[in-house]
């Protein structure tokens, strides 16, 4: 009852949000604020009773009917409850509520901030679906939804005038088609769980359970990853949460408060938490090996890129590329990796939501997203600068937070199992997280010079009650470790290794590295500092790959559509003399 | 005399409207009020769907039912044979009810397409022409004979050429003579197909003709099989959208009115396919002679050039028309998965294979009929809300919808319905057909051409929302206050995809 009712209130809510709209009855926007804030209330209650009533190690899954039947096969609308599901639900849930409230503070948008609500609780509907769904077509299901939520969400913006608009727009497009394409291998997915549970005589398909309680194939589940990347942004398909500078268009011409709770905090794990699922029970070695490289390369590119980037929000992009890289890192990792994934997914869903905020705060007050312009911003605050240094920290994994022990435990497994080499790219990625954190830090708040407009007097206090609570949330999300660790709990945990030694080695090489960019910057050559600015220029390379693609298919319409009558019977004739000529000839074979 | 002992009930209520429509035009003409063939229209489509539901609770107590009315020595009564199943009756059902819709939005609509201030003689042959093709419609639906299928075939597309161009512009007029020639030349093609089909069984009846092919020793090196099988696919390829005889299908779209191409879309393209159904997979066993690549290739190729020549569109209904034959790739390639699947079975085992395929192409083709003919009528309403210049080009109804919150949901739900995502009927077809994928075997690399085109198709519908809801609106005159009735027929529509959508298994078990 209670997972029926997580579906059925918010979308209650939304329809009454939708009727109450489209009849055009003036009431004030706070009244949908106050729905939505009681919504996303309810489901975080909800999600905590399930984890109160959560027993160790006990799995549930919970039928509430057939949702398709074709001959002796069927598809179940029904629950999977673990304690993945459960944490996931509830991190979506409460970030959720966070950002419905303060976003009543930071969108001030009249009548349009309703349709903000109604897809944000859509989001929220789509979210735990995907988190709880039992059956592969629900998380799908989910999972379009949470997809189709950040496309209309990131062009929010779509009514501003000149190219604001048109970017806000295209941003939005662009981040659909992108995670759709990739959603391609979703789909073969499901194609090849169908064909082989089909052959197996299973009539109920698609279960989670009967797919993930035994090994899937290597191609199902390469499918999976690619989907994931698509979803989670990994290389080369990351692009749609962050372009360069000089593209601009991307996922963060949303709303901050969106790309706080979509693209750092809930959707962007979606594609983690899928390969979690999938890979906890066993894939190939080699299948491992491939996901751990996707991550590393994810990761290292994503730091770089972040170091030469000058929009403060892109950067917390790139920065979440490269979290979400170590994620699949982590699930490259054989034994236990899937837990360390989903731990650092916790961890990183709380402070990163917290810096989006923060920065939403700093680019409201400041009208710019250019880090040079923000110089010593937050001086001015206390709150603002103890809670942005409490998160910066955490990001670049600085004891003892708790991003610090999950990250060490990535890095003491990938030296147990890929070796020395693959160690030291990931402590390269672990240093270069530090890099941007420290070289952000000291613009933020040590340059000496304040700009007169950069004061934060006059933030509301309410924001700061959220961020204050983001902080608690970030500082014990260490405590979900506890919850996880049941039975599966890793042997390694934070004993002093060399591993961890050169780990907090390479966060303050790092540092020093961040810290004194500048420096370090008159001895790269130009052509590397303009390589990396345009981020190896991968979304070019598809911009042209898509005008290429575009081109061709004009040719084919100029072709095959001219209108012309002549034309048309000359199409109608060769089909019907290719039809009677290979279909005679070839199918019907000698007998002629 | 029962006169449904002749024609089903829909029919026979089809040809009695048919007899009426003009008698009610002297009427109107007598009294100078025009409203009352478009009011009574509506009642009738509601009376016809009744009908509908009236044989389907029939059907389900009792069983299948055949029309076969028994003349002594007037062999010509034979070829009125007609079977009504729940499967055939579900389809009607949702045809008619579409049926109804446009009905209710033409009531008001019309004046304005035709942009003529003494419009009633259109509107006879509007409503005329429109019963005509429902009945031809049903007529194939429902007959289990191959000359009546072509004989309600006839009386479905040849309307159709003059709904094409009902609208008085000299495009509507040369897009429905392209129909025409090209549809003519596909009739001839189905006409040699139903004479080879008698020349080689000596029957017309279906049930009769496919017991007669399964016992004819040798059957598979007959030529005359061979060529009614090439001349069936080719002869309904040309409504059904084969690759190379779609070419048809956007000038139409482009030229017919809204409410027009709200139907034939869906309607003529699930009539082709009823047709595929009984006069090829049902007659000449797949198990035998093998046609199924001929619809995977050419499935591929019409989704494929639908969808390559729907991104340069500029003109709304094109986009619909080339969206429609993208659509139709997925349903023809869809056929071709079903008829894979049975490969290596024997005919009487690939007999629950076949039913349960079609199961899939059934829903696919209902969600198409109902998610194209919901955007064609928005897109109708949309132009008719602005009068400005009767353009359909984008940039002239930019931002049309941008504060109409309502209109503006269903479109973007809508949408993403026709590329197959979530919540509405759209997602649980393309799951279906996905899942008919994961039962076959053949070649990945089919299924992947099927997936990304269905993933590209998100460029152009996405355009269309972008376009629609999310740009600033051109400045255009508003024509003030829009008829309710556009509305309705709308959200009925509209709440029909999305309750199939969230439970699929309403329509499924009648399929």
């Amino acid at each position: 009852l209670l997972l029926d009712l997580l579906f059925i209130v918010p979308s209650v809510v939304l329809i009454l949000i939708f009727l109450l709209y489209t009849a055009r009855i003036q009431i004030n926007t706070n009244i949908y604020w106050i729905l939505s804030l009681i919504t996303g209330l309810f489901t975080v209650i909800i999600n905590i009773t399930l984890l109160i009533n959560y027993n160790q190690n006990e799995v549930k899954e919970s039928i509430l009917g057939v949702w398709l039947t074709l001959g002796d096969y069927s598809i179940s609308l029904s629950y999977y409850l673990d304690a993945w599901s459960i944490t996931v639900g509830l991190i979506s849930s409460i970030l959720t509520l966070v950002i419905i409230y303060f976003s009543k503070y930071y969108l001030q948008e009249g009548n349009r901030v309703i349709k903000y609500y109604a897809m944000i609780l859509t989001f929220l509907i789509g979210m735990q679906m995907l988190v709880y769904a039992n059956n592969l077509i629900f998380t799908f299901f989910g999972w379009e939804l949470v997809g189709i939520c950040s496309w209309l969400l990131i062009g929010f913006f779509h009514y501003k005038e000149g190219k604001d608009g048109e970017k806000a727009n295209l941003s939005g497009r662009k981040a659909l088609i992108v995670t759709g394409v990739a959603d391609v291998g979703f789909l073969v997915a499901i194609i090849l769980i169908v064909f082989s549970q089909i052959s197996n005589g299973m009539t109920s398909i698609l279960e989670i359970n009967g797919i993930f309680s035994s090994n899937i194939s290597n191609i199902v589940a390469i499918a999976l990853i690619i989907a994931a990347m698509g979803k989670s942004a990994q290389f080369p398909l990351h692009f749609w949460i962050a372009s360069p500078d000089s593209i601009d268009i991307d996922a963060m011409q949303g709303p901050t408060t969106v790309s706080a709770l979509i693209h750092a905090a809930t959707m962007v794990n979606a594609g983690i938490y899928l390969i979690a699922r999938t890979t906890a029970f066993g894939v190939n070695a080699e299948v491992y090996f491939w996901i751990f490289l996707i991550g590393l390369i994810t990761a290292i590119f994503a730091g770089i890129c972040a170091l030469n980037t000058n929009d403060i929000k892109r950067i917390l992009a790139y920065s979440t590329i490269s979290q979400l890289g170590f994620m699949f890192i982590a699930l490259g990792i054989a034994s236990y990796g899937s837990f360390i994934a989903l731990w650092h997914l916790t961890n990183h869903a709380f402070f990163k939501a917290l810096l989006f905020l923060a920065a939403g705060i700093l680019i409201h007050l400041a009208h710019t997203r250019k880090i040079n312009e923000l110089e010593g911003i937050l001086r001015s605050n206390k709150i603002l600068l103890g809670a942005t240094l409490l998160a910066f920290a955490t990001l670049a994994g600085i004891p003892p937070s708790a991003a610090f022990f999950s990250k060490d435990m990535i890095i003491h497994k990938v030296y147990e199992e890929y070796g020395i080499t693959y160690f030291i790219l990931t402590l390269i990625a672990v240093g270069l997280t530090a890099a941007y954190v420290f070289k952000v830090v000291r613009v933020l708040t040590f340059k000496s010079e304040s700009n007169a407009t950069n004061s934060l007097e006059f933030i509301p206090k309410s924001t700061m009650i959220i961020l204050s609570v983001l902080v608690i949330l970030s500082i014990f999300s260490f405590q979900f470790l506890k919850f996880f660790a049941w039975d599966n709990s890793p042997s390694h945990m934070l004993d002093f290794s060399l591993a961890l030694v050169l780990s907090l080695i390479a966060i303050v090489l790092g540092s020093a590295l961040g810290y004194h960019t500048i420096v370090v910057k008159k001895f790269i050559p130009i052509w590397l500092d303009h390589l990396v600015r345009e981020a190896f220029y991968i979304d070019h390379f598809f911009s042209k790959v898509g005008k290429l693609l575009m081109n061709l298919s004009y040719q084919i319409s100029k072709q095959t559509q001219s209108g012309s009558h002549y034309w048309n019977l000359a199409q109608f004739s060769i089909s019907a003399i290719v039809i009677l000529v290979v279909y005679l000839f070839f199918s019907v074979g000698g007998f002629l | 005399m029962n006169p449904t002992l002749f024609f089903p009930l829909p029919i026979f209520l089809c040809l009695v409207w048919l007899l009426i429509l003009p008698l009610i035009r002297i009427i109107e003409s007598k009294i100078n009020y025009w409203q009352i063939k478009g009011s009574i229209s509506i009642f009738w489509s509601i009376l016809i769907t009744g009908s509908i539901v009236y044989e389907l609770i029939d059907i389900k107590a009792n069983g299948a039912r055949e029309i076969s009315p028994d003349f002594q020595n007037l062999d010509i009564f034979h070829v009125l044979s007609f079977k009504l199943t729940q499967q055939n009756l579900m389809i009607a059902l949702i045809v008619s009810f579409l049926f109804f819709a446009i009905m209710l939005f033409s009531w008001k609509y019309l004046r304005w397409e035709t942009l003529l201030d003494d419009y009633g003689s259109y509107k006879l042959y509007y409503y005329f022409l429109f019963f005509s093709c429902l009945t031809g419609f049903f007529v194939v639906l429902f007959a289990n004979d191959a000359f009546l299928i072509f004989v309600g075939w006839e009386m479905m597309v040849i309307p159709g050429y003059g709904l094409v161009s009902i609208r008085p512009t000299k495009r509507s007029a040369e897009a429905g003579i392209k129909y025409a020639i090209i549809s003519s030349i596909g009739s001839i093609f189905i006409l040699y197909a139903v004479a080879l089909i008698y020349q080689i069984t000596g029957t017309l009846n279906l049930d009769e003709a496919r017991t007669r092919i399964l016992a004819i020793n040798g059957i598979e090196t007959d030529v005359s099989v061979w060529l009614a099988i090439s001349f069936i696919i080719i002869g309904f390829g040309v409504t059904a959208g084969f690759a190379g005889f779609q070419t048809w299908i956007p000038d139409a779209y482009g030229e017919a009115a809204s409410p027009v191409g709200a139907f034939i879309s869906g309607t003529f393209t699930i009539a082709s396919l009823i047709a595929y159904y009984k006069l090829l997979v049902y007659l000449f066993p797949v198990s035998i002679f093998d046609y199924a690549w001929l619809f995977i290739v050419g499935g591929l190729i019409t989704m494929s050039l639908g969808n390559s020549n729907a991104f340069f569109q500029k003109d709304y209904r094109r986009i619909l028309g080339y969206s429609s034959v993208s659509q139709r790739g997925y349903l023809l390639f869809g056929i071709g998965l079903v008829l894979t699947q049975v490969g290596g079975l024997s005919v009487t085992e690939s007999i629950p294979s076949i039913e349960l395929g079609f199961k899939i192409i059934w829903m696919f083709a209902i969600s198409f009929a109902i998610l194209e003919g919901l955007l064609f009528l928005i897109i109708g309403k949309i132009l008719f809300m602005g009068i400005i210049d009767n353009s359909k080009h984008e940039s002239r109804v930019k931002g049309a919808l941008m504060n109409y919150p309502y209109l503006s949901t269903i479109l973007i739900l809508t949408c993403i319905g026709l590329a197959g995502l979530p919540p509405t009927i759209g997602f649980a077809s393309k799951l279906s057909l996905i899942i008919l994928a994961g039962m076959t075997s053949i070649p990945i690399i089919f299924i992947l051409i099927f997936l990304i085109n269905s993933a590209l198709s998100l460029v152009y519908y996405s355009r269309i929302i972008q376009n629609l809801v999310f740009t600033k609106p051109y400045k255009r005159e508003e024509i003030g206050k829009i008829p309710s009735s556009m509305n309705i027929s709308i959200t009925l529509v509209f709440i029909v995809g999305l309750i199939i959508g969230l439970q699929p298994n309403l329509i499924l078990v009648y399929l």
